[in-house]
């Protein structure tokens, strides 16, 4: 383990982007703006993207929200000793990249447009290794699922087994990421992320009334609580199960899968983010990093929300209980 | 094998592609009637049209009328509806059988 002074700097140039976040002041300047375009000014305000700021118009915030997210990461890179750390936050869009590159292929149809540039390969490249089958110049872990899903489909045609194997894999990758690193910080994180999204998955399977064998393929590894409880509680009913989760930290998200899959999902999301937040204060050390990450990405999915209700003209309301907790 | 397209605001219509429509996301009218006379060389059977998107474009719309296909037909957006979607309705019930069959007035 490295020691915690190699972050001084890059903690010092966070502190100072910390300001830019987007607080509950300029949230509550958003909701109140009377229009979808005066919301999306307060973005620009606040640093998003990083073109053409005075042109930027309501139906334009999902090119400023993707230039942010491309533009969080240039920061890290250019901050971090070691920005391979930090790839755990990148790897789940070259997955998403790699099932657009291959649902694609298999419809005949292009989604060019759905690509993500912040991944750790970037999406020309990734493009061309793919369309070449130049895959092994790609990760193993990666390589073997985008060959899984290619022999998979081809056998089933079934396209949901894309994003099963995909969403796998991906989860794989980056705990063996993690490991190789070994920060109990990260390691942390990472098992809270993939215990949510097994409680998540397992009211979703749960609802969809599929089998023990279905479950078995998209539960992921590695989170504190094993695979085999979700799939063993599958049979039992919902309280069961919601009732055994009260013993373990997230008994308030499965609380919440009682109301709708809406509550719980903004309920994972703010467990995260209180769980970053506790480290945010952390003079030095990584905590304070993987916090404005995780509070930058929230940020993106806050204004995203807001925006889309602000141009269906939605309710301040109905906005407001789904923003997630901010981390200023 | 004919094809369903569908032309209005992106989150009023995005949920048609999972039903396997074909989807064309617009801003303005004048995207729509772009959109529209393309769409309507292709094989398209039927186009829907969500009405915030139809109000601005009736002259485009009227051009399609007395042919056979496309058959084009307003829905309401998330927006609520204008209403116009069922006068269309109710006109051609009139035209095709004489005497509105389906509302009392």
């Amino acid at each position: 383990m490295q020691a915690d002074t190699v972050y001084a700097y890059a903690v010092g140039r966070i502190r100072v982007n910390e300001k830019k976040l987007l607080d509950k002041t300029r949230l509550d300047r958003m909701l109140d703006a009377k229009t979808a375009d005066d919301a999306v000014k307060v973005l620009a305000e606040a640093g998003f993207g990083f073109t053409d700021k005075e042109a930027s118009d309501a139906l334009a915030y999902e090119k400023l929200l993707d230039e942010e997210l491309t533009g969080l990461f240039s920061l890290i890179k250019e901050i971090a000793p070691d920005p391979a750390v930090f790839d755990i936050f990148l790897l789940n869009n070259d997955y998403h990249n790699l099932k657009v590159l291959l649902k694609s292929e298999f419809s005949g149809i292009n989604n060019d447009n759905i690509l993500v540039e912040a991944g750790t390969i970037p999406v020309d490249k990734l493009k061309l290794l793919y369309k070449e089958r130049r895959l092994s110049e790609i990760p193993e872990i990666m390589r073997n699922a985008v060959e899984e899903c290619l022999d998979v489909y081809n056998r089933t045609k079934d396209p949901q087994m894309i994003d099963v194997i995909m969403d796998k894999a991906a989860y794989k990758h980056m705990v063996q990421n993690a490991k190789q690193y070994n920060i109990a910080f990260i390691e942390d994180l990472l098992k809270i992320m993939i215990d949510l999204a097994n409680i998540k998955t397992w009211f979703r399977i749960k609802k969809t009334t599929k089998t023990a064998d279905f479950a078995s393929k998209v539960i992921i590894d590695g989170g504190s609580i094993s695979p085999d409880f979700y799939i063993s509680n599958l049979s039992e009913p919902a309280e069961n199960f919601i009732h055994q989760l009260q013993k373990t930290k997230y008994a308030k998200v499965a609380d919440r899968g009682r109301i709708s899959f809406t509550d719980m999902e903004k309920s994972a999301d703010d467990f995260i983010m209180s769980y970053v937040k506790s480290n945010k204060l952390k003079p030095l050390g990584i905590e304070p990093i993987v916090g404005y990450i995780i509070a930058r990405l929230t940020d993106i999915k806050n204004a995203r929300i807001i925006m889309v209700g602000k141009i269906n003209n939605l309710a301040n309301d109905i906005i407001r209980e789904r923003l997630r907790e901010t981390y200023v | 094998m004919y094809k369903i397209g569908v032309i209005g605001d992106k989150d009023s219509i995005l949920g048609f592609k999972a039903l396997g429509m074909s989807v064309f996301p617009v801003a303005t009218p004048e995207e729509g009637s772009k959109i529209l006379h393309q769409i309507s060389q292709d094989n398209y059977a039927v186009i829907y049209i969500t009405e915030q998107i139809a109000q601005g474009m009736i002259e485009s719309i009227e051009k399609y009328k007395e042919s056979r296909l496309p058959a084009i037909i307003p829905i309401p957006g998330n927006q609520g509806s204008l209403g116009i979607g069922i006068k269309g309705v109710k006109k051609s019930v009139e035209r095709a059988v004489g005497a509105d069959i389906l509302f009392d007035n």
